[in-house]
């Protein structure tokens, strides 16, 4: 019992990743002494409930979501450029407005970013258990969530990188297109319509997904604008594609001149 | 990228998944970082960042995970984890009838409550040794450590593991 006590030697010998002749001696020692016979029995035992760990279930969708946003991703460029080509201007008249329509204040959100852009300290986060928003990745670099705040009926969570922030505001309701400002140019935010603007050190794309409205104000190029929008959980596409009126209402448009 | 045997991400995604997020969940303990992991492995596995060695797949998306965990440990300021540290007086268990603790049922919460207090590098070696289930002579290449590293910190971790669970 004289002998060095085994020490880290006793995980190994439970895991039989000793040489034959390490493990002899070290097992001889433990034969003949309580103190490292007890803590043998502790590390076996902590081994034993770490492998009985069953699987974790990842959220529902997790993968499939990742998965989808890849394929939208793919075939995206084509319909992109497709409308872009078509570039047509916001604000027209495509029927009555829906039960609880949202137009967001375009300028007010950029305010609202720029502000925060300049104060010292981050706006204070409040409690949004119930958020849904996940943290974007995108090929040049995760973005982390860094603050969730409430702005009017709906939240602004605020992202960064380390070197760019964005700014992704969310609210229940429909989608009203037709007070927003001229000027924009209709993006397809996976299988939803929306519209993008620019500003001086960015993007700002406005869309529907689901039975939320979303506006993004990113420090960032277009594509990448995009990508991050995209990576914003997509609900099923709308039942009349929004999209759909809005060219339908632009080529009315085109016909009248 | 997909020749020579090296996986697409879509293909890790689709058919380790769940292995993948598993491991990544119990190396941060909580389902949001466990998703940012799983992304970052995705990630790098599209790049290609991490060099592909025929053989075990899991023990290679594994040593992705761990290090894309490890990179990102270092980098955050992170609340200090209480240094249970290199003091070899603390790993000895204080005693309690080692039967008694054996016998008791576990939840799954608590012992990853538990991992969850082990500083990162103890916590890296004891999931890739007993959730993933590596070698010692696997984990040494995938965390780049000599093998006499390896053994302590699985035990250091298991220890420590075992004294948070009797406190519990």
């Amino acid at each position: 019992v004289n002998a060095p006590h085994p020490g880290d030697l006793l995980s190994a010998l439970a895991d039989d990743a000793l040489p034959p002749g390490e493990a002899a001696a070290v097992r001889a020692h433990v034969d003949s002494c309580p103190a490292c016979t007890a803590e043998l029995g502790a590390v076996a035992a902590a081994r034993r409930i770490l492998r009985a760990l069953p699987d974790v279930e990842p959220p529902f969708g997790f993968f499939e979501r990742l998965l989808l946003r890849r394929r939208w991703r793919d075939g995206i460029a084509a319909v992109v450029s497709g409308t872009a080509a078509a570039a047509v201007m916001v604000a027209l008249a495509i029927g009555p407005p829906a039960s609880g329509s949202v137009t967001p204040a375009v300028s007010n959100l950029l305010q609202a970013h720029l502000v925060s852009l300049q104060s010292p300290s981050p706006p204070a986060t409040v409690a949004a258990p119930d958020i849904r928003l996940a943290p974007v990745a995108l090929a040049d670099g995760t973005y982390r969530r860094v603050a969730t705040v409430q702005h009017g009926s709906g939240i602004r969570v605020i992202y960064s990188n380390g070197a760019n922030t964005l700014s992704l505001f969310e609210q229940p309701g429909e989608l009203d297109v037709r007070h927003l400002p001229r000027g924009g140019e209709i993006v397809r935010i996976g299988s939803h319509p929306g519209v993008r603007y620019r500003w001086n050190r960015g993007e700002l794309v406005v869309w529907q997904a689901s039975k939320w409205v979303y506006a993004l104000v990113a420090e960032a190029p277009l594509p990448e604008a995009l990508d991050i929008a995209r990576s914003v959980p997509q609900g099923p596409p709308p039942q009349r594609s929004l999209l759909d009126r809005i060219r339908g209402a632009s080529i009315k448009l085109l016909k009248g001149f | 990228m997909a020749t020579g045997g090296v996986p697409s991400w879509e293909q890790v995604a689709r058919e380790h998944g769940r292995f993948l997020y598993t491991v990544a969940y119990r190396l941060t303990g909580n389902h949001e970082d466990a998703q940012d992991l799983v992304q970052e492995v995705l990630l790098r596995v599209r790049r290609g960042l991490a060099t592909y060695r025929p053989g075990s797949l899991h023990g290679w998306l594994s040593r992705i995970t761990t290090n894309a965990f490890l990179d990102d440990a270092r980098r955050r300021t992170r609340r200090p984890v209480v240094p249970l540290g290199d003091d070899p007086d603390r790993v000895t268990p204080p005693a309690p009838e080692p039967e008694h603790v054996l016998d008791m049922e576990r939840l799954p919460d608590d012992v990853q409550a538990a991992l969850s207090q082990l500083s990162e590098d103890f916590r890296a070696a004891v999931v890739l040794c007993d959730v993933v289930g590596l070698s010692y002579e696997e984990i040494a290449a995938a965390l780049d450590i000599p093998v006499g590293t390896v053994r302590s910190r699985i035990h250091r971790g298991r220890a420590q593991l075992r004294e948070a669970l009797v406190d519990r």
